[in-house]
């Protein structure tokens, strides 16, 4: 078995050579960070809230995509499997961008964006600071602050109950109240960067440290560990979706959500992993992953672009069938008006096209078409994203007037916020992530499976 | 020793191997003899000791059938409210065992999971059974069984054409088609091994026989060749078709508005759950098939060890499925809707059920975290049995206790089965196991030529190992 094939591979594994990525991380690095500045200024100008909805998109859209590795290297680990130690390290660099997101998830977390993202918090900003107002006038001073958040939370729930008796429309949002209430936000957004974004680092720590001695207790030790961290990542993964993009309108549910969301974010991991492998190739590294790889790769985006469809026509079909109001303003939202060309062209962007493009067996080993599949995904996926936050800008942020003299149901000139927040969020992400490749080496080379993934046939 | 080295094999100081697919380095020659050997020989003792009851027990369904036909469906406890009750449970219970045969065949084909070889057979014999079983709930549920023929898309008398916006429709279609698929897939991978039983057969009538369905399998390279690109393709068409027959399933219940029905994780929940009870069911069979015919080298722990994983992962997306659908009852903020969970897992007629299957569906398969359990026979049946339980009673949850308290409380009403659905559902034991023990009985259990295909001799480049022994063994 061993005889028939030589791959000429340095005893040590290999390292990226940081020069050769120097002047791509250079040009990403420049456009982070003037984004960065444009975005600074765009915060504190009257655009804000229109900008954060552009800066969310351009966030998710780079997070799912390190969720989406992490959630492929820890399935790889739970599974035992040998085929894709050879590409390992690029999910494990892919899933360890997750830390790194807690930092542009901060304007979001900031309170006067967060209002203008999440009608919820709004809400409970206007009823916290009518309750402010009202205790200030009978004079009630403030003591007291070590009474805490407890107190608090539970007169402001008070409060949004009877605010509800007068406006029906808050019933909700009292309703949810023990799960819609900002500490418990917080608690929650730290939380998914802060577990998950651990879970990412010492996975990958697991994995170096097998590098220097080789010994197999590292790779049990990250099997017995991702099976431990799946569930985590399933809840985490799934709750983020819902904080971060269902709230965008906190009456609107769906049980679908987690699973629709985490579709496209395995999806586009792929993707991603196989384009970076690609150009590591084409740096003149990784030689230790064949066609047979990218085949196993191409086929397993393959899986999720009908993983992805079935998802997503499961849950449009189910709530246009039932035909619920509730349930169906989503989706009317993104059929009507404008949009309606967006969400009709997703189905054929993000199912058909893919779908029919990948299913011969020699695109998926050539690099060159399979590189092509993975940008369309990626570009797919934006439209995704794009279609689940944007549309709710316009909702959200329009007056009566503008409602009703709107031609299409969007701010004009809008799309160049986007454009901004889009290029800010991923030149940073790029130049991070171009920043980790060459700090460890670019494969597992002591891994007790490389052989396995080497010598590949399927 | 990986100083100086340059080539891949040396770059890595030490392999992890892998277990093998088949214990004690058996030969062809070994597993030849042995799985046709179950076919050949006399049937022990303990097949007559399990036959007979099934066959005893399938005329309880014979006997339900004909008494339910002749009389109406007033014999069974449906109620007002309750318009399907063990009925459909019972349908959507098979239809999910059903599923994990093309799971195996299919998919781990696709994914290039070696494992599935020792196990596909009998679980696609399963698929089988399990289908037929479910597919009689539905027919007989008609009313006018006679006229169940007006399912089919024909313009059958005055122009008149089925409710094609129906999803009850849609299943028919979904199940004819996997059922036929799941025949054909069957079937194909039979014939090489009925051919060897051809060549092996001493009886005139049964080399006849098992000629006739060899279909003249010579075994020649050109055979070998297009029933390979056959069986790939046929796998690539059933993938979707796992998905698609549970999904449809499941819309006949979320496409309503009932509270409880319609929530939008149902597809992939149904599916994940098929795959579970699947699981379940194709362990619950294939452990004493391993004692009772020694097959223990072909069905290995690891086998074992593999399913159990299966069902500890499928059980665990199903509890998330639980969990999530609580969670957005409650969320969702719509009172009807958090007012069928709350007499689903509180108040309603019916907690002990859910409870029921909350212990059986998440809890129980929990234990097979642990490796211990997964390797011990005992645990693992026990679990299976609770996994086969608690399935029944998941459908039972969902379709009875949404429909007992409905929209109008004056509506309510308690949902007995009557002894007619009892023994029905009983007789439909008997026939899957009578069934199944004839497959055993008449057909090689295990697909003798995808288990030899895996076996390291069939590596063009294995080396016989010098010390007459397998590296793995």
């Amino acid at each position: 078995m061993s005889a028939h094939s030589h791959i000429e591979l340095p005893p040590d594994g290999e390292r990226l050579d940081d020069s050769k990525v120097a002047p791509i991380r250079k040009v990403a690095f420049a456009i982070g960070f003037i984004g960065l500045i444009a975005s600074v200024v765009l915060f504190i100008s009257p655009l804000r809230e229109k900008f954060i909805y552009s800066w969310l998109f351009g966030f998710y859209y780079f997070f799912s995509i390190a969720l989406g590795g992490l959630f492929w290297l820890l399935l790889h680990h739970a599974t035992n499997s040998g085929w894709g130690i050879a590409v390992r390290r690029v999910f494990e660099n892919i899933a360890c961008v997750v830390p790194f997101m807690l930092l542009l998830v901060i304007p979001i977390l900031l309170p006067q964006n967060r209002d203008a993202l999440y009608e919820w918090t709004k809400e409970l900003t206007r009823i916290e600071a009518k309750m402010h107002g009202e205790e200030s006038g009978e004079v009630q001073a403030a003591a007291g602050a070590s009474m805490g958040e407890a107190h608090e939370d539970h007169s402001l729930r008070h409060a949004v109950h009877l605010e509800a008796k007068a406006d029906p429309h808050l019933h909700l949002l009292y309703h949810k109240y023990p799960y819609l209430n900002k500490t418990f936000f917080y608690l929650r957004a730290f939380g998914y960067f802060i577990i998950l974004g651990a879970i990412a680092l010492w996975m990958r720590s697991l994995s170096t440290r097998q590098d220097e001695d080789g010994n197999h207790k590292w790779t049990l030790r990250s099997r017995r560990a991702a099976c431990g961290f799946l569930p985590i990542f399933a809840v985490g993964a799934s709750f983020a979706a819902i904080d971060f993009l269902k709230c965008l309108d906190y009456a609107w549910f769906s049980t679908m959500w987690g699973v629709y969301v985490f579709a496209g974010s395995a999806l586009n991991s792929m993707a991603v992993a196989i384009l970076v492998t690609i150009f590591l190739q084409k740096l003149g590294y990784l030689k230790v992953v064949t066609d047979e790889h990218f085949h196993i790769m191409g086929k397993l985006m393959f899986a999720f672009v009908i993983f992805w469809a079935y998802v997503t026509f499961s849950q449009y079909f189910l709530i246009w069938y039932a035909n619920v109001p509730e349930e169906t303003k989503y989706f009317i939202t993104r059929n009507t008006e404008g949009w309606h060309i967006g969400s009709s062209a997703l189905m054929w962007v993000h199912f058909v096209i893919p779908f029919l493009f990948l299913l011969p067996a020699w695109v998926k080993k050539s690099t060159k078409y399979v590189a092509l599949a993975c940008v369309w995904n990626l570009i797919a996926h934006l439209l995704d994203h794009y279609l689940i936050i944007i549309p709710e800008r316009f909702i959200s942020l329009a007056t009566n007037e503008e409602m009703l003299n709107a031609t299409s149901p969007s701010f004009s000139g809008a799309f160049l916020l986007d454009i901004i927040a889009f290029a800010t969020v991923g030149g940073l992400v790029v130049w991070y992530f171009l920043g980790m490749l060459p700090k460890r080496r670019l494969y597992p080379c002591r891994d007790p499976r490389l052989h396995e993934s080497i010598h590949l046939t399927n | 020793m990986a100083n100086g080295s340059t080539t891949a094999d040396e770059a890595t100081p030490t392999r992890m191997e892998r277990e093998p697919l088949v214990l004690n380095n058996r030969s062809y020659h070994w597993i030849t003899e042995r799985i046709c050997g179950v076919v050949e020989g006399r049937q022990p003792l303990i097949w007559w000791i399990l036959f007979l009851p099934s066959v005893f027990l399938m005329s309880f369904l014979l006997f339900g059938l004909v008494y339910l036909i002749s009389t109406g469906v007033g014999v069974w406890g449906n109620n007002h409210p309750v318009g399907w009750g063990w009925a459909i449970t019972n349908f959507v219970f098979w239809i999910g065992i059903g599923h994990a045969g093309t799971l195996i065949s299919a998919i781990l084909f696709l994914t290039r999971q070696k494992w599935r070889t020792s196990i596909n057979r009998a679980s696609e014999a399963m698929t089988l059974f399990a289908v037929m079983c479910a597919g009689i709930f539905p027919a007989v549920h008609v009313g006018r069984f006679w006229q169940v023929w007006f399912l089919a898309p024909i313009p059958n008398a005055n122009g008149i054409w089925q409710n094609f916006k129906s999803a009850l429709l849609w299943d028919v279609f979904a199940v004819s088609t996997y059922f036929t698929v799941s025949v054909i897939f069957w079937y194909l991978g039979l014939v090489p091994d009925l051919a060897t039983l051809r060549d092996r057969a001493k009886n005139g009538i049964q080399k006849f026989l098992y000629g006739l369905f060899a279909l003249g399998w010579r075994g020649s390279n050109r055979h070998w060749n297009h029933y390979e690109m056959a069986y790939l393709l046929l796998a690539a068409l059933s993938t979707p078709l796992v998905l698609s027959v549970h999904s449809v399933v499941s819309f006949d219940f979320a496409t309503s508005v009932v509270p409880g029905w319609h929530t939008t994780i149902f597809p992939p929940y149904f599916v994940a759950g098929a795959i579970f009870g699947g699981f379940a069911m194709v362990l619950t069979l294939m452990i004493p098939a391993r004692r009772i015919y020694n097959l223990y080298d072909l069905i290995t722990p690891k086998h074992i060890d593999n399913m159990a994983k299966i069902i500890c992962f499928t059980g665990s997306i199903v509890g998330y499925a639980y969990l999530m659908e609580l969670f957005i009852a409650w969320y969702g903020g719509n009172k009807y809707e958090m007012a069928a969970f709350r007499n689903r897992i509180i108040d309603g007629y019916y907690p002990w059920a859910y409870w029921c299957m909350m212990f059986c569906n998440v809890v129980a398969p929990q234990v097979f975290w642990f490796k211990w359990c997964r390797h011990n026979i005992v645990v693992v049946m026990c679990v299976c049995m609770c996994v086969n339980i608690g399935m029944w009673f998941e459908r039972f949850v969902i379709f009875v206790t949404s429909i007992a308290q409905d929209w109008l409380p004056g509506a309510w009403d308690m949902y007995h089965p009557t002894w007619v659905e009892q023994i029905t559902f009983a007789g439909t034991f008997g026939l899957f196991l009578g069934l199944f023990l004839l497959f055993i009985r008449f057909l090689p259990v295990i697909a003798m030529s995808e288990v030899k295909g895996v076996l390291p001799q069939a590596d063009p480049h294995y080396h016989e190992p010098e010390s007459g022994g397998n590296e793995n063994a």
